[in-house]
């Protein structure tokens, strides 16, 4: 049995009196990727805030081995897991470069600038604009900032929230592929939340979908891909 | 088929509606309203009231950089500021004068000290605070400053204290310009603002503590989220902000005395000059001081003449620094060169 | 589905009797709360020293006023540290009229209401485009400059307000026969300063009943909703049609026009005006009395007045308490920022939270269900389903 990179057992988590998580177990293995589905208020973002511990959490969640609930965010952080927010949670004043130099404020080594230039030339526009402030880059070059902002800490476990939100279908294909290129060529380990399945889908290897705060069904993407109930609630068939 | 035809602003409109272009305008006009005046005070006149503008305007940078730092971190406005400020520049003078520290090491280690007095402060009085409830951080920071004024009072007295100039300053200690005096002190607080946003700039810009302190400014959530402990990084807010103030207190301390009221006077200025300039922009706020104090030494000299103006006479200097920030408010709420945070939403 | 809707927030302690809304016994639970209130303050007068129940009127005085702020600080979520220079305009605006035209006292009310609802108008312009604590910042910087533009020489301003030193009421509220009468303050026991000092704490507290019951009615209205709204979810109000800009400006002006009552009331009650009244300094002693009589409390405004008058001497008198050092009269000042920092710790609510917490614990008050009767079975309000983000 391969690694797991994730482990979140009997997770609730609340915001103040109101409970969004209940019971939820899920499992990601070393270099998958893994979806989350589920409609607007099923609890997706809050999965991936609870694994950073930005809400109340109690459970299990365990990273790499190591139990991390009731840490620090900025410890969590360190144990290399990137989470792209919903929205992208860019700095909007700061430079395109000096958004990519904060991605790697956790790093020691001497590697930074060279990570710089290989997510710029993965991204030319990014390269294009880097003196631009991050604010006034377009939806699109703004999620890509986004991911490789995330990437600049050499994540082992990377969590993207919707990162489809607002953008242009062709854009949203074009970032997917390269979701699925940066796992296959790093192997970071990555679970996707998404309301927009059918990519999602077919980038993963496994995934969940969650409605109320449950995990009400899991499977590979292929199984996800042919269930009835999902065609019919998430893919529009 | 038709084409659709806009009309396009011409260029000259669209600058003048940034901050470049009021801060022109409003020179332009001032400037040509008082023409007249100038020109019928002469040279020398004109000229002595520049130099006395050049070192207010010094002294309202060094305190607005000060408030702007602060808000530039937490959207906070620190109302405990001047007084901060104030207790340092006492303990300078003390420093100086019963245990004869050297003035300049008096200055450092009194910035020293307030600093980490500042960073105590946000580390226990302010951090338990949500961020969106303003009024228990309005009370707390007036609470520090009225207990500030207290021991500063307490310590050293109620009477004005004669502080130690920093810069050489004997009264022949200046250049003489066309028969105006441009005093070393002038230049000297000058140069020494001068090399603080310099050492600023370097600071924000090319240290990590700095790239930290801006993230933390533009998006606290994701600062978090790439490992800042943005705690941390705020308590560093506080404390070069506290430094910073401390400093500026020093710098117009010989002119104004030492009591415990001296900077509580003088922020007001700086917060127009820093409103004018835009609450978060270090270098907006450093324009707007001189602007404030140019405007200020300008008028209050020249205004008499004007008629109409003179019955506002002595305190002319602080109405005009709130009809400025209302004016400037009014029309551009983030300042000249703000950006739209500070709007509301 | 798992059961357990949890109850948001409320107590766990049961309490000791529970009434339902619109029954005779929650009729004369409310009837004793205010006869609680009401019963002390009717006797107040004739039992207390005339010197004491002066200070209960500028109490009043000053309930009003911290009514005015509480509209636009707690209500509306308008964080204006600058009300006092309100207050300062309604008590120079009484005292001018009174003093040069000759004008009744009671005349003067609604002139300085009219004054002060303008002058709120038109700081709330420039408010419409500030956040927080910036727009505190700027009314702060309205409060501290008030003292001086009263002493402004031109245009006959000095003259009429008296600059530095103020000024005196020239005629003072003296009660009449028939009023004597009704007060019962006509006996030979009482003498005339007695008589003016009841007569002053009547019209005081009247005044301030009126305005409290004013902004009672106001709240509960659809401006005063509007109001709460903007203070509670901007964008939510926005999106749900709320006139955002119609709605602060207004708030800021009837804040404003209450704080002015206020300090026409004071005024009233000093039979004098100074620039050292409505300063800066009482900008921040009046936020304090808000917060600790409670930010967001109509009852707030019976307390908030006794924390500001009778404040400002606990300070200097504790400071006389402290043995050690023989302590210096100006470390009063840092009493009192103490104060203010506790209060910030503690009393977020003020006392009629705290005090509303305690009444929790004996009498809870179970509001009348809607009736949805006409509304037949589709009608039928649901179980409350359980909220997920």
């Amino acid at each position: 049995m391969s690694e797991l990179m994730l482990k979140m057992a009997g997770v609730n988590a609340r915001y103040g009196a109101i409970q969004v998580l209940r019971d939820v177990n899920l499992e990601v293995a070393k270099g998958e990727v893994v979806v989350v589905l589920g409609a607007n208020g099923a609890g997706k973002t809050t999965t991936l805030r609870a694994i950073c511990s930005m809400v109340a959490t109690t459970g299990s969640i365990q990273i790499a081995g190591t139990e991390v609930v009731g840490k620090d965010t900025a410890d969590i952080v360190r144990m290399q897991v990137a989470h792209v927010p919903q929205g992208r949670g860019t700095f909007p004043e700061l430079s395109v470069t000096d958004n990519l130099m904060v991605g790697a404020y956790t790093r020691k080594d001497k590697e930074v600038q060279s990570d710089i230039d290989r997510w710029m030339d993965a991204f030319p526009r990014l390269r294009e604009r880097r003196t631009q402030a991050a604010g006034s880059l377009s939806g699109g070059e703004q999620q890509m900032l986004a991911v490789a902002r995330a990437m600049m800490c050499r994540p082992q476990l990377l969590l993207l929230d919707e990162p489809s939100l607002g953008l242009a279908p062709l854009i949203i294909e074009d970032l997917f592929r390269r979701f699925g290129e940066i796992n296959r060529e790093t192997g970071t380990t990555m679970l996707v939340v998404e309301q927009n399945a059918n990519l999602a889908l077919e980038i993963a290897n496994r995934g969940y979908v969650l409605e109320a705060g449950e995990v009400v069904l899991q499977g590979s993407a292929d199984d996800l891909r042919t269930n009835e109930a999902v065609r019919e609630a998430y893919l529009g068939a | 088929m038709t084409a659709v035809t806009t009309k396009s602003r011409g260029p000259f409109l669209t600058w003048l509606k940034t901050g470049s272009g009021i801060l022109t305008a409003m020179m332009a006009v001032i400037v040509i309203a008082l023409i007249p005046a100038i020109i019928q005070g002469g040279l020398k006149l004109f000229l002595q009231r520049v130099f006395d503008s050049l070192n207010n305007g010094a002294v309202y940078a060094v305190t607005a950089i000060a408030l702007v730092i602060i808000f530039k971190a937490t959207t906070l406005i620190n109302f405990a500021g001047a007084n901060i400020a104030m207790f340092g520049a006492y303990v300078c003078w003390w420093l100086n004068t019963s245990y004869g520290f050297p003035i300049w090491i008096a200055v450092f280690v009194a910035m020293g000290t307030m600093a980490v007095l500042g960073s105590l402060i946000e580390r226990t009085l302010i951090r338990p605070f949500d961020v969106n409830d303003h009024l228990p951080v309005v009370l707390i920071t007036f609470g520090i400053a009225a207990i500030l004024e207290a021991f500063a009072g307490g310590f050293w007295g109620l009477e004005f204290h004669k502080f130690p100039s920093p810069f050489p300053s004997d009264p022949k200690d200046r250049f003489t310009i066309a028969g105006a005096f441009l005093r070393y002190e002038t230049i000297g607080t000058l140069i020494v603002m001068g090399l603080m946003i310099f050492g600023i700039y370097l600071l924000l810009n090319k240290t990590k503590v700095g790239l930290a302190f801006r993230a933390v400014s533009s998006n606290v959530e994701s600062a978090r989220l790439v490992g800042v402990r943005t705690g941390r990084t705020l308590q560093f807010g506080w404390a070069l902000a506290s430094a910073l103030g401390v400093l500026g207190a020093c710098l117009v301390a010989k002119q104004t005395n030492l009591e415990p009221a001296f900077m509580a006077k003088l922020v007001i200025f700086a917060f127009a000059a820093a409103t004018l300039g835009g609450l978060d922009s270090i270098g907006g706020s450093v324009i707007g001081a001189f602007i404030v104090a140019v405007v200020q030494s300008m008028l209050t000299g020249y205004g008499q003449e004007i008629p109409g103006l003179g019955w506002l006479k002595s305190n002319f200097a602080l109405v005009l620094a709130f009809v400025l920030i209302l004016v400037v408010l009014l029309f551009k709420p983030a300042g000249l060169y703000g950006t739209r945070r500070i709007e509301r939403v | 589905m798992s059961g357990g809707s949890s109850s948001g927030g409320a107590a766990a302690i049961k309490p000791m009797y529970v009434l339902q809304e619109g029954t005779s016994q929650h009729r004369m639970y409310q009837a004793f709360g205010w006869l609680c209130l009401a019963i002390p303050m009717i006797l107040a007068p004739y039992l207390l020293p005339s010197f004491r129940v002066a200070q209960l009127a500028q109490c009043a005085g000053w309930g009003v006023a911290i009514l005015g702020m509480n509209i636009a600080i707690g209500w509306s979520g308008l964080l204006s540290l600058g009300h006092i220079a309100f207050c300062g305009m309604g008590a120079y605006t009484t005292t001018i009229l009174i003093n040069e035209n000759s004008w009744d006292f009671w005349m003067t009310l609604p002139v300085a209401f009219i004054v002060c609802f303008i002058a709120g108008a038109l700081v709330g312009l420039p408010a419409l485009k500030i956040k927080g604590l910036y727009l505190a910042l700027v009314t702060f910087a309205l409060a501290y400059t008030f003292p001086i533009l009263l002493k402004i020489e031109g245009g006959g301003i000095a003259r009429r307000t008296g600059g530095d030193n103020g000024r005196n009421l020239e005629e003072k509220l003296v009660p009449t026969e028939t009023i004597r009468k009704i007060l019962f303050i006509n006996g030979e026991g009482t003498d005339e300063s007695t008589r003016i000092a009841v007569y002053k704490y009547v019209v005081a507290v009247l005044v301030l009943l009126v305005c409290f019951l004013i902004v009672r009615n106001i709240l509960k209205s659809r401006g005063g909703r509007a109001m709460i709204a903007l203070r509670d979810n901007q964008i939510g109000a926005a999106v749900s049609g709320v006139p955002l800009n119609k709605t602060k400006v207004l708030a800021f002006a009837l804040s404003a026009a209450i704080a002015g009552i206020g300090g026409s009331l004071i005024a009233m009650v000093l039979d004098s005006v100074g620039p050292t009244v409505f300063d800066a300094n009482y900008a921040i002693i009046t936020l304090m009395g808000l917060v600790l009589a409670g930010v967001g409390t109509l009852h707030g405004a019976w307390l908030g007045g006794v924390f500001v008058v009778f404040l400002q001497d606990l300070a200097p008198r504790a400071v006389g308490l402290i043995p050690v050092f023989n302590v210096d009269v100006v470390y009063a000042r840092a009493i009192y920022g103490l104060m203010l920092v506790l209060v910030a710790f503690f009393m977020p609510g003020g006392v009629v939270s705290f005090g509303r917490k305690w009444r929790a614990r004996i009498v809870q008050v179970q509001p009348k269900a809607p009736d949805t009767s006409h509304l037949g079975k589709a009608g039928a309000i649901p179980a409350p389903a359980t909220a997920a983000v």
